[in-house]
């Protein structure tokens, strides 16, 4: 008998070392994590079976996130029971917050939620305001691309990014922000935290002074409404 | 403070230096006698590909006495970073700087990673010559294929491990911590403990004198009690021996990510320039059913999709169809495939090639090394061109339309009738898949794949000379010129590699002083051909007064004394004479399922196989 399939939706975290591997490194990892658990899902029906794992448009490779979503379809288990065994053979970094039976789909996904913080002995300076009045002109970043010769061209990220909020803390400045995560433009934060160190001129690049971190928390519908 | 996470975003795949991996073993420092590190001298992608590395990490961790964490080669962009915010290279798990560890371990694979070994060792922060190293360095020691000569590295390392280490390495941390409890340690008396214990060598505890025209003269012990000759350990019981059930799972891609079996140490045939099939001496065989449940527990802690039955000649493994079935026997339905990497031509069958294709499928290889009969029975290889024919048959009419062949140029005695036999026998291949009546659609496709023959220790053709460069590269354009047939592809390397590695597999001490130049001189990665340049090479050899030729070109006379000599491999001096002998006289020597050749092996004892005086 061909057993049922159901599609399952699990929204997980992806933090330390796991914010270092590619979108293909965390399909293999996760399967391997789902062969373990003994979770029968659905395999696809080509000449090399595989198990059907569908991503929602990944974080960038070092961006960490607690709101990252994986549809599987499986047979003859709830969501709940999924998400338990799928977290006993998860490595820590990564871990299934919420598993339930979706009734939207991923292109529905319009702009993503990050908190941004950087740690440098430069950042004093920067006020507030400074932040939020840049993003009210273009901001014009190199976006890499693969249709020009040089890789990348000129974009302007200023209509695609909202700052919610900003605090500088002497040589601490937290940020979160909203910027745009569908399948048409996908504003991958670095170019975010690139122009802001930019606009303060500070160098993020000695390993012994200064950190920066970006962190996925929220993903939402175009109406604004939290994703499910 | 440090910020990794500030270094791993300006290097190129971060995922290799994290840690953090599924499996990786966390223990509390503080709370064990030994720390260890083993030290892979090439990328992390190649380094978690290796199953010896698993074995020792695992049997080492298995001790709760041992900490045993890793290291790998950085890449040059994250050596550049290193270099420039003066940061040590450190361990996976722990983040711990190398020149913290009691005991830092290499393997040593292939010849063309000794120049990272020093280039790690820099970057670890431990002096690089062994005689620089102070009371709190860590002890440095080697072990691998390549440790079987290991005087090349001889000023490098503190001590080497010879043979199989699962049991070995355990031992030595053992005296390690027991010299360090009862307060008698010190490094030069640790060390000469340590070469009193079977199967190490302490380079600095013997002495060499040579001749006048650079080739050794003596090769002595410097003080009591250290052993002139250095007999290999082996595991007697391969079915006891320790299986690394809970291998590390890397996150990224690496070039072997699957479950690896091993189901045999050794190989029956006696190919002639091959030494992994002498050093790895004598055949012991693990049960098929202690292999399909290490297969059966390593996939439930893995889930790896990918099983590989990993030996040196896989098809001569008595117990072959009882794994297999046994294996399949839960692997399909679990959408597991199996692969057989190792096949020979002669024992390929049509059973075999539908359980390998049983849920997927990749290229077949055999390996024919020569292109004529008369060659193929001075290297002892055993196999007829019908058997390779054979054996093509059966896979085109599985369905394969591409087949790929291993061959070898340089091989002692070798004429140009012989390089074409290698053009010949590929379009015999070719013609036969025109034979089979079931063959797919389409054209076949032959991949010629042709490398450069290296003498190397514990072989017959240890003595040899190996071919000179021009005469390399003159075979391999006239190997070109006779296969224009564009339904084979012809692969093959430069030969200037082939002979920096044929020097470094030879060469004795003196060549010490060459790879420590090599360090200064920035060289590394040479296994790499975006780095590896025989122009810098030879350019090395001539700046430090070393003949290339003394090392790869000159035929050494079987009584001279050879910088391994002090190691015992199990295979005897008198064993690699005699198939010297036979090799010119183009005489085979039967397998060990034949006939016993009574190479020496079976002195070191061991539940074998074949062996006649220790079987079971």
């Amino acid at each position: 008998m061909v057993p049922e399939y159901k599609k399952i939706r699990l929204k997980f975290s992806k933090l330390g070392a796991l914010k270092f591997i590619s979108h293909l490194d965390l399909d293999r990892t996760m399967k391997s994590a789902i062969t373990r658990s003994g979770v029968k899902i659905e395999y696809t029906h080509g000449y090399n079976p595989r198990p059907h794992l569908v991503f929602s448009l990944p974080a960038a490779l070092g961006i960490g996130s607690v709101c990252e979503f994986l549809d599987i379809k499986a047979a003859d288990i709830s969501p709940d029971d999924v998400k338990d065994k799928l977290n006993d053979a998860l490595p820590p970094d990564l871990r299934i917050i919420e598993a339930y039976e979706p009734e939207s789909d991923f292109r529905q996904i319009a702009t993503s939620a990050y908190i941004i913080t950087a740690i440098s002995p430069d950042i004093g300076d920067g006020t507030p305001d400074q932040i939020k009045e840049m993003f009210k002109k273009p901001v014009v970043i190199e976006k890499r691309t693969k249709k020009t010769e040089s890789g990348t061209m000129p974009f302007d990220i200023s209509p695609y990014v909202v700052v919610k909020y900003c605090e500088f803390d002497k040589v601490k400045l937290t940020l979160g922000v909203n910027a745009a995560a569908s399948n048409s433009v996908y504003i991958n934060p670095e170019y975010i935290v690139k122009a802001i160190c930019s606009e303060l001129s500070i160098d993020m690049t000695d390993p012994n002074t200064s950190l920066y971190t970006v962190l996925r928390t929220e993903v939402f519908f175009e109406n604004g409404q939290l994703f499910r | 403070m440090f910020y990794k996470d500030t270094l791993l975003k300006q290097v190129l795949k971060p995922g290799r230096y994290t840690g953090g991996e599924f499996n990786q073993v966390i223990k509390d420092p503080e709370q064990v006698k030994c720390r260890f590190c083993f030290a892979f001298p090439d990328t992390y992608e190649i380094g978690m590909s290796n199953l010896g590395i698993r074995l020792l990490y695992g049997s080492l961790n298995e001790d709760p006495d041992v900490y045993c964490e890793r290291t790998y080669a950085p890449w040059v962009d994250m050596e550049d970073q290193l270099v420039k915010n003066g940061i040590t290279l450190s361990s996976h798990e722990t983040g711990t700087p190398l020149c913290d560890f009691d005991i830092l371990g290499f393997t040593l694979q292939y010849e063309l990673c000794y120049t990272n070994v020093l280039n790690m060792l820099r970057l670890g922060h431990i002096p690089v010559l062994s005689s620089e190293r102070g009371e709190d360095d860590p002890i440095v020691i080697g072990g691998g294929p390549c440790s079987y000569n290991p005087e090349p590295l001889a000023d490098f390392f503190d001590v080497f491990s010879i043979g199989e280490g699962e049991e070995a390495l355990v031992e030595f941390a053992h005296l390690y911590i027991d010299m360090k409890a009862s307060g008698q340690y010190d490094r030069r008396k640790f060390l000469y403990e340590v070469s009193k214990v079977p199967g190490f060598y302490v380079p600095s505890m013997y002495e060499v004198t040579y001749n006048e025209d650079g080739t050794i003269k003596s090769f002595c012990p410097k003080y009591d009690g250290v052993p002139a000759k250095i007999t290999k350990r082996i595991i007697k019981d391969f079915d006891k021996a320790y299986f690394p059930e809970k291998p590390v799972m890397p996150f990224i891609e690496c070039v072997q990510d699957r479950i690896t079996l091993e189901i045999m140490r050794g190989c029956i045939r006696g190919c002639r320039f091959c030494q992994a099939g002498m050093i790895y001496r004598p055949i012991r065989e693990k049960s098929p059913s202690v292999l399909n449940e290490q297969a059966k527990r390593t996939y439930e802690n893995t889930g790896y999709d990918e099983i590989s039955l990993c030996s040196l000649s896989t098809s001569d493994y008595t117990g072959l169809r009882e794994l297999t079935d046994g294996l399949l026997s839960w692997t399909d339905d679990r959408m597991i495939s199996l692969t057989l990497p190792s096949l020979r031509a002669d024992s390929f069958t049509d059973e075999l090639m539908q359980k390998v294709s049983s849920v997927r499928t990749t290229t077949l290889t055999f390996a024919a090394e020569a292109g004529t009969q008369r060659l193929r029975d001075v290297i002892n290889k055993n196999i007829t061109e019908e058997e390779v024919i054979r054996a093509c048959k059966v896979a085109f009419a599985a369905g394969k339309t591409a087949v790929k062949l291993y061959f070898m140029i340089g091989h002692p005695t070798e004429t140009d009738e012989d390089i074409a036999g290698i053009a010949e026998l590929c379009k015999h291949i070719i013609d036969a898949f025109y034979e089979v009546e079931d063959r797919p659609k389409g054209k076949p496709q032959i991949t010629m794949s042709v490398a450069c023959f290296i003498p190397k220790p514990f072989t017959a053709f240890q003595w040899e000379g190996q071919d000179p460069l021009p005469e390399f590269r003159r075979k391999q354009q006239l190997l070109g010129h006779l296969c224009s047939d564009r339904r084979i592809k012809y692969n093959y390397h430069d030969a200037d590699g082939s002979i920096i590695e044929a020097v470094l597999a030879r060469g004795g001490r003196k060549l010490c002083r060459v790879l420590l130049e090599a360090l200064d001189r920035g060289m590394k990665f040479d296994a790499w051909s975006e780095f590896f340049s025989s122009e810098k090479w030879f350019r090395l050899f001539e700046d430090c007064g070393v003949d290339v030729k003394f090392y790869a070109e000159r035929k050494r006379e079987t009584d001279e004394i050879l910088p391994w000599d002090m190691i015992d491999c199990g295979v005897s001096k008198e064993f690699f004479i005699r198939e010297r002998k036979k090799a010119y006289e183009g005489r085979t020597t039967p397998s060990c399922a034949e006939q016993c050749a009574g190479c020496g092996a079976n002195r070191l004892g061991g539940e074998c196989t074949w062996c006649p005086n220790t079987k079971k």
